[in-house]
């Protein structure tokens, strides 16, 4: 009994039922979610904020941002990437990623994604402010990535973030989200309402070559797809893709970023047919998550994946 | 036709430089023709070759105007036209046009070789042999020529149809796999197929395989080239030798050694082929083992470019293979297209002249056979109408061979006419980009001295002594290790790669002939090093680095 709940409270497992945002942050309750209706995400699990808490006891680490100075930041993080991590909590990542080792085809390599319990409600969504490192392949790997997470909470941007949020007396906590990596063909996110122009019934698509990162972080000017009411293509202007982001050559590398080939920084990464099949899936998602979402998903060999969900926040700020 | 070809010859020499008119300039080719070309020669390439060259860049989209072939001193000249758009949008669009006319023709470069060109290709051939000049009487015998030429202009076009998408898709490969892989060069993954090129050389290894077999290895070595004729002819194993030489020739016989109807085919004078059965006899060089060797080496290049690629989006992977596929068929094609236009072509239409020629000189119009190449295709049409002709066609003849004699102790400019060649107008496309590196590049400065600079063609570095070799009877010199150095090396050439250390040429560039089988013989080869033949003398040592397009001259 002590065991099962020891597991529990440090890891959980994101297509096993709905977990709490509480435990997991948001992006890992979203993806409960998201499995939990069918969705096509890959396995996850979560390391939950009681493993961060048990982390920050262990080496001292604030709770607040009013606990700690701007100027004392830097050498709080450092200090977080050297500690380590506790021995029962080191015990259900290592247990963690052998399951999921088990659980793949082939050599799995790993997206470890922060998720913080503030981040991506409706009102705040942190979007881009906390870590998430791609392609992590070994044990060694894994431990410094959850700790960049970890540290990421206290990165000068996130901690303003909260400041600026009236979110500084809050206790932070943060949940991190080991997720099998897909090897992306092509990455995108769909926003299930126009974020910009508001023409009702619509939704709109980015879309690049490679790994989310080049989207997600502005890497590229990426294919811009509307699509209308009827899951047609309103309009796609193709981008200026100069770059990618993709899997290391070697375990250990981590992810890098290369050239695209200029046939096709310019070629349609979707066609008419993923457009139609990505619009459908995140419609018929906004519709039982009960709000306008905001996708990140990927194709490899041919078939969708969603990594996350978050609800629009911007809709109202654009009114 | 008559006065024109009057002005070429009665101001005898002519000035290099005088403007033919007043269109851009004519370029010389020393890859092609670096050597005088006979007066029938050159009505061929007026009537078939331009033809020819012309129809197909039209057939395949390209807005040529004209391909115009002209002489100074017996040397050839040409150059293109294309049609100049109206306005910048207008080059945009036709640029656009081009492309994607050139992309669907890459794509179907195969299906239509297999479907289309080669079945025809080889009607064409055979029509063209089963034509017999000796045996036609007069009238016959002019609208023989007229309907073998013809015959020629199709096979011609044909060619340059193919030309367009081949390199094309070489070109547009190279550049993929340069951006995946940081600049590096391709080449090693595209190891073409069992072309008849490749066939006829591991034939060639078998006839001197069959020379080991039947003792014959001391005689060929003690033996100079020129005399091996009768000393084979005096034993048993030599004659059973010479059986077996000659049931290759009737298979591979229609390889001459320049492109010129003046040069006798290996079927007429299998000097040559014995000097290179030689060559190999005297090496330890194995045809079959090196095509094997090379085939399992372009598989494992092209494993770890896969493997590489492994992690890249599957648009890129596929990208990838779509080019791959059609630059490795292009590379064979490349082979394939030469063998049986370049050669099967130019030699047969030797053979069909020849023969025409001992028709027109056993009916007393010419003096000897071989007199019909010293006449423009006109003229051998009027001699056939008008027999009276024969005395002034005669001192024709003669006045021409002493005017080719003394061409060839000169060197042509590089161009003639009012300018300096430019860089191609218009946008950029494969096919420019491409034929910029099928071209010979510009001359390049030397950085030492005894050093020349060309562009790198196949890897690898190698010293070995020199044999300049300005035709491929002086080619037939080299020994197992030399370095074979020469202006350009035509596809007859190429089983010397078999023992030759490196070569380096004065003409082509990394898309050329010599360079693509240069990097299927695996040796290391320099093209494009402007006056290697004459800096370079024959028994120096030279090191050939081709990574880096550069032969020092060591001793």
């Amino acid at each position: 009994m002590e065991a099962v709940s020891t597991q529990e409270r440090h890891v959980r497992w994101l297509d096993r039922g709905v977990v709490s945002r509480a435990d997991v942050g948001g992006k890992g309750a979203s993806l409960s979610q998201l499995a939990a209706l069918g969705a096509p995400v890959p396995p996850a699990f979560a390391l939950t904020t009681d493993a961060y808490r048990a982390f920050a006891a262990a080496h001292g680490v604030p709770a607040r941002a009013t606990d700690v100075d701007d100027n004392d930041l830097t050498a709080l993080r450092a200090r977080m990437l050297a500690a380590p991590v506790p021995g029962d909590v080191a015990a259900m990542i290592a247990e963690g990623h052998g399951t999921l080792r088990a659980r793949a085809a082939r050599e799995v390599a790993l997206a470890v994604r922060s998720s913080a319990t503030a981040e991506d409600s409706a009102e705040f969504s942190f979007a881009g402010l906390h870590d998430t490192i791609l392609d992590v392949r070994t044990p060694a790997a894994l431990d410094a990535a959850i700790k960049r997470c970890w540290a990421s909470l206290w990165s000068d941007r996130a901690v303003a973030y909260r400041r600026t949020g009236g979110l500084a007396t809050d206790e932070a906590a943060i949940a991190v989200v080991i997720q099998q990596l897909v090897h992306s063909d092509v990455s995108f996110i769909v926003f299930t309402r126009d974020p910009v122009g508001n023409c009702p019934g619509h939704l709109v698509i980015d879309a690049s070559w490679g790994l989310g990162e080049a989207v997600v972080s502005g890497l590229v000017v990426p294919d811009h797809i509307i699509v209308g009411p009827e899951d047609e293509i309103a309009e796609y202007t193709v981008g200026d893709k100069q770059v990618m982001v993709i899997p290391g050559a070697s375990p250990g590398d981590g992810a890098r970023e290369v050239a695209v080939p200029r046939v096709l920084r310019t070629a349609p990464a979707l066609s008419e047919a993923r457009v139609r099949e990505i619009a459908a899936l995140a419609r018929s998602l906004s519709l039982r998550l009960g709000y306008d979402a905001d996708l990140e998903g990927g194709i490899q060999d041919g078939r969708l994946y969603l990594f996350q969900a978050r609800p629009i926040t911007t809709l109202g700020a654009s009114l | 036709m008559e006065a024109s070809l009057e002005r070429q010859t009665s101001v005898f020499p002519e000035a290099w430089d005088a403007p033919v008119d007043d269109g851009p300039v004519y370029t010389f080719d020393p890859m092609h023709t670096p050597y005088v070309v006979s007066p029938l020669q050159q009505s061929f390439a007026r009537e078939v070759f331009d033809v020819g060259f012309t129809k197909g860049f039209r057939e395949v989209g390209l807005p040529i105007r004209a391909h115009e072939t002209r002489y100074r001193n017996y040397y050839q000249f040409d150059r293109a036209t294309f049609a100049e758009p109206a306005s910048e949008d207008e080059a945009r669009r036709l640029g656009a046009e081009l492309e994607a006319k050139l992309q669907q023709e890459v794509g179907r470069l195969q299906e239509r070789w297999e479907t289309e060109h080669l079945p025809r290709i080889k009607e064409l051939l055979a029509t063209f042999r089963s034509l017999d000049p000796e045996r036609a009487s007069g009238v016959e015998l002019a609208a023989l020529v007229d309907g073998g030429f013809e015959l020629q202009r199709e096979l011609w076009t044909i060619h340059f149809r193919l030309a367009p998408p081949m390199l094309a898709a070489m070109q547009v490969f190279h550049e993929l796999y340069a951006e995946l892989f940081d600049g590096a060069d391709g080449s090693d993954l595209l190891a073409g197929g069992p072309s008849e090129s490749v066939r006829a050389g591991q034939a060639l290894g078998d006839l001197a395989i069959s020379a080991r077999d039947l003792g014959l290895v001391e005689l060929f070595r003690d033996t100079p080239v020129e005399d091996l004729p009768a000393a084979l002819e005096r034993s048993v194993p030599g004659r059973a030798f010479w059986r077996e030489m000659e049931t290759f020739l009737a298979t591979y016989g229609l390889f001459q050694d320049l492109y010129e109807f003046q040069t006798p085919t290996w079927r007429e004078d299998p000097s040559c082929l014995l000097a290179i059965v030689r060559g190999y006899v005297l090496s330890d060089y194995d045809a079959r083992a090196h095509f094997t060797a090379q085939q399992a080496g372009a598989a494992e290049a092209t494993e770890r470019a896969r493997a590489a690629l492994a992690a890249f989006p599957e648009a890129v992977r596929e990208q990838f293979e779509g080019l791959l596929a059609a630059a490795r068929f292009a590379a064979f094609l490349q082979e394939e297209h030469n063998y049986y236009i370049d050669q099967q072509g130019a030699a047969s239409g030797r053979l069909f002249l020849v023969a025409a020629g001992r028709r027109l000189a056993a009916d007393g119009l010419l003096a000897q056979p071989d007199d019909i190449f010293m006449l423009s295709l006109d003229e051998v049409r009027a001699l056939i109408a008008s027999p009276d002709l024969a005395g002034a066609m005669s001192e024709r003849v003669s006045t021409r061979r002493e005017e080719l004699r003394h061409a060839r102790t000169m060197t042509p400019p590089p161009f003639i006419g009012p300018r300096p060649p430019d860089a191609p107008a218009g946008p950029s496309n494969p096919l420019v980009r491409g034929m910029g590196r099928f071209f010979t590049p510009s001359p390049q400065q030397s950085e030492a001295p005894n050093q020349l600079k060309g562009a790198p063609a196949s890897t690898g570095v190698v010293t070995g002594r020199a044999r300049v070799a300005r035709s491929l009877g002086e080619a037939t010199a080299l020994q197992p290790g030399d370095v074979l150095v020469a202006i350009t090396t035509m596809p007859a050439w190429t089983p010397l790669f078999g023992i030759a250390a490196a070569v380096v040429t004065e003409t082509g560039g990394p898309l050329s002939h010599c360079a693509v089988m240069a990097r299927e013989y695996r040796i290391p080869a320099v093209v494009g090093a402007h006056g290697a033949t004459r800096t370079i003398q024959s028994g120096q040592i030279v090191t050939v680095d081709g990574g880096r397009g550069v032969v020092m001259i060591v001793e």
